[in-house]
Order: C-alpha cells, then structure tokens, then sequence
C-alpha cells in the first residue's frame, strides 16, 4: 500500500482555481459558440458567420497581418538591442534591461496616451517633424501608427529574451569552430543560428501570441476603426451590439489560430535544433 | 581624437538612446501631468492641479482605493494558489511534472485576456456563481491574469535553492512539513514571492482589458476611469497616467532591489536577524 | 527476528526498491551493530544511495522492512527517526549563520536558549569550528562546511548518523584529512554510521565493515582487509583495489587441480573449493607479484609467467611496470623501488607469485 504523498495536496488551490476560473469559462465559451443568439438552439451559424462574413474574414486577415508585421518589428528590434546588451558592460546592461522590463507591466491605456501626446494630431513630435524638418505628420491612428506603437511592449520584450540568449552563447563554441577552420558564414549557419533559434523562437511566439490577441492599445486609440479579431470579440461581448454567441466562436476562431501558430514555431524550431528531425 | 574614445562615446551615446526609447514615452504623459499648459513643443508652468482633483473628487479617489483593493486581493489570491503549487510542481518527477511546468508557461499565450473576458462574461452570471459586476468577479480575473507571473517566479526560487535538498535536510533534523516551510523553505523563497507579488500587483493595477468587458456599475478601476478621460479631459488622463507609470516604476525599483539584495547576500542577512 | 532487530543498531530487512522498471535496491538485507561505521560501496547507480535514503526515510521502500534499535521505522516520515544526516552537497541552510543551522534541531525540538548556546558551542568545539558561530554558511570553505553540517546532523543526538557522499565534493587533500577526523569523532562518540561512498580508498581507510554493491545487490559484506585480500566475486575484486586476473579451466594434475592458462599451469592457493573443467580465474594483486629478471632468482613454490616489459612509471615509493605476456595480457606489477633497479622497456622477464597470494573466483 502506497501513502498518497503530499504534493498532491498542495496541488488543490491551484487546481480549484484553474477549474473555476480557466477550464468552467474556456467550456462555456466553447459551448456557446454552438448556439442561436436568440433561441440558444444548437447552430454553426456563428462559425459560418465568421468565415463567410466579409466583416470577421477581413478582421482575421488584418490580424494575422497586423500580428505579423508587429513580431517583425519585435523580432528585428529586439534581436538587435538584445545583442548590443549581451556585449555591454554588466552594469550598463543592467540597466538597460531595467528600464526594457518596464513597459512589461504598463498599462495599454498609458501607453496609449503617451503615444498620443508624442505622436498624436498635435503631439511633439509630430510638430517638429511637420514645422522644422518640413516633412508630412505621422499618422498615430494608422495602421503603421499601432504597430509602433505596440513596438514599446515588442521591442523590449524581445530584447529581454534575446539579450540573455545571446549572453548565453558560449563563446569557445565559436572559438572551436573556428579553429576547426570554419569560416565566418559557417560559423554562423552551423554554430550560432542553431544555438540562438530555440530562445529566439521562443521569444517571437510570446511577441506573436500575444499581438495576435491584442487590443487595448488599439481601442484607446482607433476605437472600433481598425477590425481586429480581438476587437471585434470585444464589441460582440460587451459593446452595443451584444451578441455573446458571435464572440464565443470568434474566441475560438482566436484561440485556434493562435495554437496553430505557436504549434508552426514549434515546428520549425525543432528543425532547426541541433541533432533535431530532419 | 583617439580611436577608442570615439568607439567610447558611440557606446554610450547609442545607449542613452536605446534607454531614451523607453524612458521618453513615460516621461511625457509626466510632464504633461505637472505642466499648466502644454500646447506646442515645450510645456508651460508646474503645478499638481491635476493629481489634487484626484484626491478631491469621490469619483476619481475612490476609483484608485477600488484599483488598491483589488491590486491587494489579487496579489493574495495567487500567493496562496501559486506558493503550494509551485512547490509541488518542483518536486513532482518524470514526464508529469514536466508537462505541468510546460502548461502553465504556454497558459497565459493560448489563453490571452481577450478571451479571459469572454470567459467570464458568461460564466457567471447564474446562481451559485452569480458574481457579474460585483468587484469579486474583477478580483479573480485579475488573478487569473497574473497568477503566471507569480507562478514563474516563485517556481524559479524553488529551482535555485535547491528545495528537495533543504527539506530533507531539515526533515532529518526534526523538522515537519510546517516547520520546514516555516523556518526554511519560505525564508528562501521569499524573494520570488515577492517579485512575483510585485509584477501581479502592477499588472492588475493596469489592466484595463478584461476589467472593462466585466465591469459593473457600482465600480470604476483607474484603468476604466483613464479610458474615460481620454477622450473628455486628457488633464486628468494625465494624472492617471501620472499614477499608473509610478506604480510600475516602483514595482520595478522594488524587484531590482530584491535581486540585488539576493545577489550580495544582504537579503539572508536581514532575513536571519530574525 | 524480533529479537535480532532490538540488538542491531540498524536492521534492513529485504528491502527492495524500484523507480519505474529499474531496481535499484533488491531484496536487500544487513545488520548495523551498536558503535559500528558501515560503509556501502560501489559504483554510481549501484542503489547504496537509495538503500541509506530509505534508511533516513526519504524514500518509502516497495517491500522489506526497516528497523532502528529495534522500533520499526519503514513507514516513519524522516523528521520522526531520531537519525543525523550529512549530505554530499552540504545541504547547510543559505539564510542562516553557522549557529543558527547547528541550533536548528534542537530550536524544533523547543530546547531551553541556553542550552541550545552551549550545546552548539561543544559541537563546534568537536568539529573543530570554534569562533565562526556568526559566520554566513555561504562564506565558508567546502571542507568548513561540511564540518558544519557534520555538527548540525550530531546535534540533534541521532540514534544513528547518516552521511552521503559527505566528502566527493571537496579537494583531495581535504578529503583525506576530514575523512580521519569523521573516524575518529564517530569512534570518540561512539555512534552507529552508516557511510555511502564510491570512492573504495574511503572506504577502506575508514570502516568497520564494508558492503560492496553492484546494481542493488549486496556483492559481499566484510572486514576492509576481508575485502581487499579474499574478494569472493569478480566485481568485488576488480572494483576495490586494482587487481590482475588470470582466466581459464580447472584441470587436475598429479592429483592436484591447478589452473590451465594456455599452456602455463598456475598453481592454486591451498584449500580452493575448485571441480575439474570449471571456468576460474585467478586474481593477484599488483604488490604481491615480483619480477625475476632471469630464470635463476625465481623462490621455490611460485607460479611462474614469462612476459616482456611495456611500460614503466616511476612513483617515488613504488615503481608499477606493465609487462605484456604472450596472448598479449597487460599484468600490473608495484615494486619498491630500489637505485639501480630500473626494468627496460622491452626487457625479458618472469613474474612471479606465490599460490598464497592468489584469489580464486568464479566466473
């Protein structure tokens, strides 16, 4: 007879909550976006919706787009400030990364209002760009406006990971390759770029997931303007036009994509580890 | 002038603005909410107008004591989920353990708040879980957002210390499993609870997401009040922000402190005067 | 069996232990006396850490018992067993000064404060630490920390004292000098011990009895020198010591059995419980052979090989020469070195043993 050891005991809390709070809302989700609006009968008229309706297809494309071009961003940005850490000194490199890990915690509405102040109509920037340098306003309400804007969480985000990636690269790997006469693009190809692509992958996922559902930047500053995904989620589950179902199977359509994405990463970055399949 | 003192000065100047990035966005809604006017590129007059009408107003003052309470409750809610889970989650062996530490860093991807909030909109709003509107409801989406956070640091601090070892050599020495959380595991573990309880407290005292969607009408966060005056009285929008940005940045302060404390030891110190 | 469990310090009773489809202790059995240092001995992986886990408690074993002075304790949580434990990576507590880890048991067990001062004072005292009581753990050497944890697993007056691996993360020099100081505070004290290592110098140098293990089975049980001079398997007598084998068939002749070993003829130690046609070999250890450099100096009675010299290291006190024989076996060989005694590579040369030196084992 074996004692059930205590571990599992500890494990109660966190398994209530998770039930409570992660797994009971996720199912009534699920289960809602299998009903009428109205007659709460079963239908898939809410998936047809979302894939027919020109108004769900178009704000999944500008999504997908959006979340792209925002990890692009991310993904340039911080690979390169991260790098530029990893060789500072210790104490000018912990500083920077302080100050990146801050915007981590801060408000989307901060950041919102801080962009409208810089960038904004009549924002400082925008009135030295537009009065001394005599070039044309940049538009804080475009599309090119939220993917800057949401470059503040990116960028350090993707520093974050890719400074202690970097760090983490084990200079006598070079030093032997290059003794074993590799040239400087071998090096690359066969030593760093499959040392950096686990916490490189792993650091736009986070930047992709997260941009794929984001939109409290995007609603302080475009409203309902720009038709994201996440945003047109919100509008069905507590705006005007209220529609608890239509948001349910959009959240799934969400959800699905966003696994199906991380699941993509995943995938290439087992094929480019070391030793991984081929 | 020397090659060196040039590559020097490109350094440094390159790192002003790579700090500059971050630190101009936060400065600006500041000073914006210190200035009397501020209508073209350079702000006009000090004052600390817009934070008093903060205080002054019920509206506002008690929308930051509703943003506290529920900042605290949050953070207290996944100290005691994540401290015993954290610790169990260490201990656990073989492929189960794994899975469990893998799940809970994908969870808060697949599961954005977006979707938290749709979640919770209809989750429970009938008997027994009739808790839509009520600050309750706000209180445990929050947890549910930074319980991660926590989650990762303090399982970190489990992983660094060494816990199994320390247990058992506590267990050895007479100790019980109270005791030993008592006197030796929580002692070292405390940093991580509370850097992991800073990060969920200032997250919560920012999020403006998922309170909004299931928001009631007898409360207002800071968040939902800021939304608000952003399109109405960007005066007080910029005390809000003011407020917001200050407690990130001393959430932060906070965390840099206790690293810094671990790493030179200092921390042991004052935790053994005990 | 009752019985014989209140007179062992330490009675394991067939415990068998496994994790997932490995065995790592099987059907384990031994009997620890009152004051004795038992040392378990073998290769990583061989169970003797699980087997004094379990005895500490921190693993619950699949069957078999355990017994402490006679009290049954298999299933007693570890905080419970009255047992010191010393660990291979010290285990000292970071948050707490080299007084407050030596004081942590007896401040559980609710000890009066002044007590507790002077009985941490006499540890320290015993292992030799005096004056550091306000140091932070992290600030001590290796040695002085585990010299630490040595006090603090005696401070709470253990039945028994448990130490794993307590000095393979420390430098050799160290190791050698703490390892005569455990002896002689465990002698002084007189406490039952029970002592993991796989280092068999360590365990030769400090133990009353010493249990060589191999994948969770006992190999054999007995005296250093038991184990050193009459291995009784070939594991025991490859893995304690360095020894040479000669491998072959039994064959009887002239009414005596001796081993065949292509076309030598070994004799066997007197009293080799050996059949006719049955595989042995026999092993001899380095210093117990001599080298004869022609056919004239060879002692009456020895075995006999011819070999040639491959290899020659000169060590100060003894001098070990390799010598290849024909079927191209390399034979160790420590002489004491004497000016003007230097094999050459190459040399011809006889080795030489006496059939009393000879272990005969089975394979």
């Amino acid at each position: 007879m074996r004692r059930i050891s205590h571990e599992w005991f500890f494990l109660i809390p966190i398994t209530v909550f998770l039930g409570l709070f992660v797994f009971y809302p996720l199912t009534r989700v699920v289960l809602r976006s299998f009903t009428d609006n109205l007659t709460g009968h079963f239908t898939l008229q809410n998936y047809l919706n979302a894939f027919t309706q020109t108004r769900y297809l178009g704000s999944l494309k500008n999504t997908l787009w959006f979340a792209g071009a925002c990890t692009l961003v991310g993904a340039v940005g911080g690979t390169f400030v991260g790098l530029l850490a990893s060789r500072m000194s210790p104490k000018a490199r912990g500083m920077l990364l302080s100050f990146y890990s801050l915007p981590m915690t801060l408000s989307s509405l901060v950041v919102a209002f801080a962009f409208i102040v810089l960038l904004g109509r009549n924002g400082v920037f925008n009135i030295i760009l537009n009065r001394y340098l005599g070039l044309p306003k940049f538009d804080l309400y475009s599309w090119h406006g939220l993917v800057v804007t949401y470059s503040f969480y990116n960028i350090p985000l993707m520093t974050l990971t890719m400074a202690s990636v970097f760090l983490n690269l084990d200079r006598s790997l070079i030093e032997a390759a290059r003794n074993l006469g590799a040239k400087a693009w071998q090096v690359w190809i066969y030593v760093i770029i499959p040392v950096l692509a686990p916490g490189f992958i792993a650091g736009i996922s986070i930047v992709l997931a997260g941009m794929l559902a984001a939109f409290g930047t995007a609603l302080a500053l475009t409203g309902m303007a720009k038709s994201l995904l996440s945003l047109q989620i919100y509008s069905h589950a507590s705006e005007s036009n209220y529609n608890i179902p239509q948001a349910s199977a959009l959240a799934v359509v969400l959800i699905v994509v966003i696994v199906g994405s991380l699941a993509t990463l995943n995938w290439i970055e087992r094929r480019l580890r070391p030793g991984g399949e081929r | 002038m020397r090659r060196d003192t040039v590559v020097a000065l490109i350094q440094r100047s390159l790192l002003v603005l790579l700090i500059l990035y971050i630190v101009l966005p936060l400065l600006v809604p500041l000073i914006f909410s210190f200035s009397t006017l501020w209508m073209d590129i350079v702000p006009e007059g000090f004052t600390v107008r817009w934070y008093l009408k903060i205080f002054d107003r019920p509206k506002y003052y008690r929308g930051l004591i509703t943003s506290l309470l529920v900042a605290f409750s949050a953070v207290a809610i996944d100290v005691f989920i994540c401290v015993p889970a954290a610790y169990a989650i260490n201990r656990l062996r073989g492929p189960g353990g794994g899975f469990l530490r893998a799940a809970f860093k994908i969870f808060p991807l697949i599961f954005p708040p977006i979707v938290v909030g749709t979640g919770f909109v209809q989750a429970f709003n009938r008997p027994p879980l009739a808790w839509s509107g009520s600050l309750m409801l706000a209180v445990f989406a929050h947890a549910t957002l930074g319980f991660p956070f926590m989650f990762r640091n303090v399982l970190a601090a489990f992983q660094t210390i060494d816990e199994r070892t320390l247990s058992e050599a506590a267990a050895s020495l007479g100790a019980n499993l109270w005791q030993r959380f008592r006197y030796i595991l929580i002692p070292n573990v405390i940093p991580g609870i509370l850097s992991g309880s800073l990060l969920v407290f200032a997250i919560s005292m920012g999020e403006f997401e998922v309170t909004s969607m299931i928001a009631g009408f007898g409360w207002r966060t800071m968040p939902l009040l800021l939304y608000r005056s952003l399109i109405d009285d960007i005066r007080t929008a910029s005390a809000i922000s003011g407020i917001l940005i200050a407690t990130s940045i001393l959430a932060f302060l906070g965390m840099t402190l206790i690293s810094g404390r671990v790493g030179a030891g200092k921390l042991r110190a004052a935790g053994a005067r005990e | 069996m009752r019985d014989q469990g209140a007179r062992a310090a330490v009675e394991i009773n067939a415990v068998t232990k496994r994790f997932g489809n490995v065995v790592a202790v099987a059907d384990f059995s031994l009997e620890v006396q009152r004051g004795e240092l038992v040392t378990l001995l073998g290769p990583s992986g061989c169970g003797k850490t699980t087997t004094l886990r379990i005895v500490a408690g921190f693993e619950r074993p699949d069957s078999g018992r355990v017994f402490i002075f006679g009290r049954e304790v298999t299933h007693v949580p570890p905080e419970r067993r009255d047992v010191g434990m010393v660990f291979q990576n010290y285990a000292l507590f970071p948050h707490m000064t080299v007084f407050q880890n030596v004081a942590f048991p007896m401040r559980i067990a609710k000890r009066p404060k002044r007590e507790i001062r002077e009985k941490v004072r006499e540890y320290l005292a015993l292992v030799r630490l005096e004056g550091l009581e306000g140091r932070y753990v992290t600030q001590l050497s290796g040695g002085q920390k585990q010299r630490v944890a040595l006090a603090r697993a005696l401070a709470r007056s253990p039945k028994i004292l448990l130490l794993d691996e307590p000095l393979s993360a420390l430098d050799a020099k160290i190791r050698i000098q703490l390892r005569e100081e455990i002896r002689q505070l465990q002698q002084k004290l007189g406490i039952t011990t029970l002592y993991v290592t796989h280092d068999q110098e360590e365990a030769l140098s400090i133990s009353d009895r010493i249990v060589v293990m191999n994948e969770g089975n006992i190999e054999q049980v007995g005296a250093p020198t038991e184990i050193y001079f009459r291995p009784r398997t070939l594991f025991v007598a490859s893995f304690v010591g360095t020894m040479n084998f000669f491998t072959g068939t039994a064959v009887t002749t002239g009414g005596e059995i001796k081993l065949k070993w292509h076309e030598v003829l070994l004799s066997l130690p007197p009293g080799a419980n050996v059949k006719p046609g049955e595989a042995i070999s026999v092993g001899v250890r380095p210093e117990r052979l001599s080298l004869a450099f022609d056919g004239v100096t060879i002692p009456p009675g020895h075995n006999v090989i011819p070999g040639d010299v491959s290899f020659v290291t000169f060590l100060g006190s003894i001098m070990r020469v390799e010598v290849m024989l024909a079927d191209g076996t390399k034979v160790k060989i420590d002489l004491p070195t004497k000016e003007g005694v230097n094999p050459q590579r190459g040399q011809k040369v006889y080795l030489c043993f006496s059939p009393d030196d000879a272990v005969v084992l089975k394979t």
